[in-house]
């Protein structure tokens, strides 16, 4: 059975994939080490390239890279106070993971994986309207 | 062909976004696991004599750092804090000792295992027992860990027990 999606439906999936995908990248490198490394920052510039030229318009591209900051911070957020959430931690771990989750994911993100995403969706976006042509 | 293109960079895409949730997923629950580790920790008493020397009470005590979940844990030390009542008074800090765990830095506290602490002479601050008092003790503690997060110091369970002096 296939289902016929409309354009702005497809839009919010690809940003939610971008998202998830995005959090993905930064999650891993934070479980084990406060900073991220060259290759995140290529790994996020790659992928954010893929998302902008699959989304192609330029208007739907920015409002998309505001949506992912918002899906991937939420992604973190959760998946970084989830051992705290529904368990009978301590008082310090909760506080523990509540502060670090913020503390990690601001340092984490900013600037240089906001500013490299941005980059990728400027470069994904060039692409999809140029070589792809614009077919939304 | 740009079309078919697209389509090809779509299908490119949602493959990468399903194996990046699938591995966020499996180390989201791995973090879940070290945690849970930490909260499993347990501290026990496996011998606690005390005996009286002059004016000083001296408690001769082994203890045991239990991990009991399924990560390997990086200790530095065990700080504790002992407190005492005789009958119905209140509870008084008696001793506050720090166990340094071998190194350096650490010790690497594997899952599902113990490391005994001791047997460790503690100089308990105290003036006025009768030696066939019972004595109420008190012990609380933290132990200082090694995460990937940097150091945290998370309480240990309390531990309350009866003993008489020798």
């Amino acid at each position: 059975m296939m289902f016929k999606l409309n354009q702005t439906t497809k839009n919010i999936v690809i940003v939610v994939g971008w998202g998830i995908t995005l959090a993905s990248i930064i999650l891993q490198r934070i479980y084990q080490a406060p900073f991220l490394n060259a290759q995140d920052y290529i790994l996020i510039f790659i992928f954010s390239t893929l998302a902008a030229t699959i989304l192609a318009d330029a208007r739907t591209i920015i409002l998309g890279w505001a949506g992912v900051m918002v899906v991937s911070i939420a992604i973190m957020f959760f998946c970084l106070t989830l051992p705290g959430i529904g368990g009978e931690m301590s008082e310090f771990i909760l506080g523990f993971l509540y502060t670090g989750a913020i503390t990690m994911i601001f340092r984490a993100i900013f600037p240089v994986a906001i500013i490299v995403e941005f980059m990728g969706s400027v470069v994904g976006g060039i692409i999809g309207e140029v070589a792809l042509g614009h077919t939304t | 062909m740009p079309k078919n293109l697209r389509k090809l960079l779509t299908v490119a895409f949602f493959i990468i976004v399903i194996i990046a949730a699938f591995s966020l997923v499996m180390s989201t629950l791995n973090y879940t696991e070290f945690f849970s580790t930490i909260e499993k920790l347990s501290f026990s008493i496996k011998k606690f004599e005390v005996r009286v020397e002059g004016e000083d009470l001296i408690a001769n005590a082994t203890f045991v750092l239990s991990n009991r979940g399924n990560y390997a844990l990086e200790v530095h030390r065990v700080s504790c804090q002992i407190y005492m009542k005789e009958a119905d008074e209140p509870f008084t800090m008696v001793a506050y000792p720090r166990f340094e765990l071998p190194g350096p830095p650490y010790t690497l506290l594997q899952s599902n295992s113990n490391f005994t602490i001791g047997p460790n002479e503690i100089e308990v601050k105290s003036a006025k027992i009768s030696s066939d008092q019972t004595i109420t003790w008190m012990i609380n503690s933290e132990v200082l860990i090694e995460t990937f997060l940097g150091t945290i110091s998370p309480s240990l369970p309390e531990i309350v027990f009866n003993s008489s002096i020798s």
